[in-house]
């Protein structure tokens, strides 16, 4: 299992060899440097915690984040992402640090992300709901739920009755995208298809 | 606004470079067709009738009459199939888009030939210097 962090930069598209032209979202991939590898015997489960620097300097650390990452070496840090190791993986060694070059073997990413916030939204929009009609006399009822309940069953709406309400801005995991390209030199990751969240956006890209 | 690195990424991806042609140039486009295991190449010439699009996605058009029908086909730029693309003339044309060709046949489809630009002198198949490109955004 390898999971690293990256940053969303943006869609563009390729062409492969038969001339398909394929949309892809390019990722800028870590250097991921290790902060901190959690062991059965100290913790209670097995983990490695990876950082993304980012832009963030040492002034905006904590003292007791700037004393954790500074175990590791790290001056500052702008995200901390844990993943667990299986039962049967082997250690990882506490220095090493995680590029895009841990994908090469792979085909197939799965990434997470926060999606973009819609605020709040309609049921048209948030569940697909088909609205009213919007001829034939209809007044002010173009866009609206409709009915929440009817008959004998109508003593209280249930909970989690689809309505509307606010939409995005959660996390988003999109399974199976097909690895397009891996640029070791630029840290550069090219996945065929879209992730959630808007350019410059901060994501996990993890072995599916 | 497209990112900085996903432009740049765009100008690495980009590997075809075509001599420069704008719309009201005849052009003659090779594109490879794979017919099952073997591979032929078509070609067709006709007027470029407007270009879309920008980086990877940019696009042209190409407009002909055959057998008194207009057909027109849209090629890819960065396209690999694309094995050639000959310019057999130079159009002077005063608008990026030609559809006003449509609706016209025979002779009012003519366009001048134009034979020089910023006065100097074109040759048609060659690669303009960058000082007299019509369209920057092209690679």
């Amino acid at each position: 299992m390898i999971r690293l962090i990256g940053k969303k930069l943006g869609m563009t598209s390729l062409f492969d060899a038969q001339g398909r032209y394929i949309p892809v979202t390019l990722i800028e991939i870590g250097p991921c440097p290790i902060v901190q590898v959690k062991t059965k015997e100290r913790d209670g489960y097995r983990a490695v915690q990876i950082a993304w620097k980012g832009t963030k300097t040492k002034k905006d650390m904590s003292k007791p984040l700037s004393g954790h990452i500074s175990k590791a070496g790290l001056e500052a840090v702008t995200l901390l992402r844990e993943f667990r190791l299986d039962e049967h993986q082997e250690d990882i060694e506490p220095g090493k640090v995680f590029t895009v070059a841990d994908l090469n073997e792979l085909r197939t990413v799965d990434v997470s992300g926060t999606s973009k916030g819609r605020g709040f939204t309609g049921g048209m929009k948030r569940h697909h709901f088909r609205g009213g009609p919007a001829s034939h006399g209809t007044e002010k009822r173009h866009r609206t739920n409709g009915s929440l309940m009817s008959g004998p069953r109508l003593t209280h709406i249930f909970k989690g009755k689809r309505m509307s309400g606010h939409m995005g801005n959660a996390r988003a995991t999109i399974l199976n995208l097909a690895i397009a390209q891996i640029d070791k030199e630029r840290n550069l990751l090219a996945v065929k298809g879209g992730i959630p969240g808007s350019a410059g956006c901060l994501v996990e890209v993890r072995q599916s | 606004m497209k990112k900085q690195a996903v432009h740049d990424f765009e100008k690495r991806q980009a590997t075809r470079v075509w001599p420069e042609f704008s719309p009201g140039d005849t052009v003659v486009v090779s594109y490879r067709i794979a017919e099952g295991e073997t591979e032929r190449v078509q070609t067709f010439k006709g007027t470029v009738i407007g270009r879309q699009g920008e980086g990877m996605g940019r696009t042209f058009t190409v407009r002909k009459m055959t057998q008194g029908v207009g057909v027109e086909r849209t090629y890819p730029l960065q396209s690999p199939l694309i094995a050639d693309i000959k310019i057999e003339k130079r159009g002077m044309v005063r608008r990026a888009k030609l559809y006003y060709l449509r609706h016209r046949a025979g002779r009012s489809t003519r366009i001048t030939e134009r034979l020089s630009r910023h006065g100097v002198e074109l040759e048609s198949g060659e690669a303009q210097p960058a000082a007299a490109s019509a369209d920057p955004a092209a690679p």
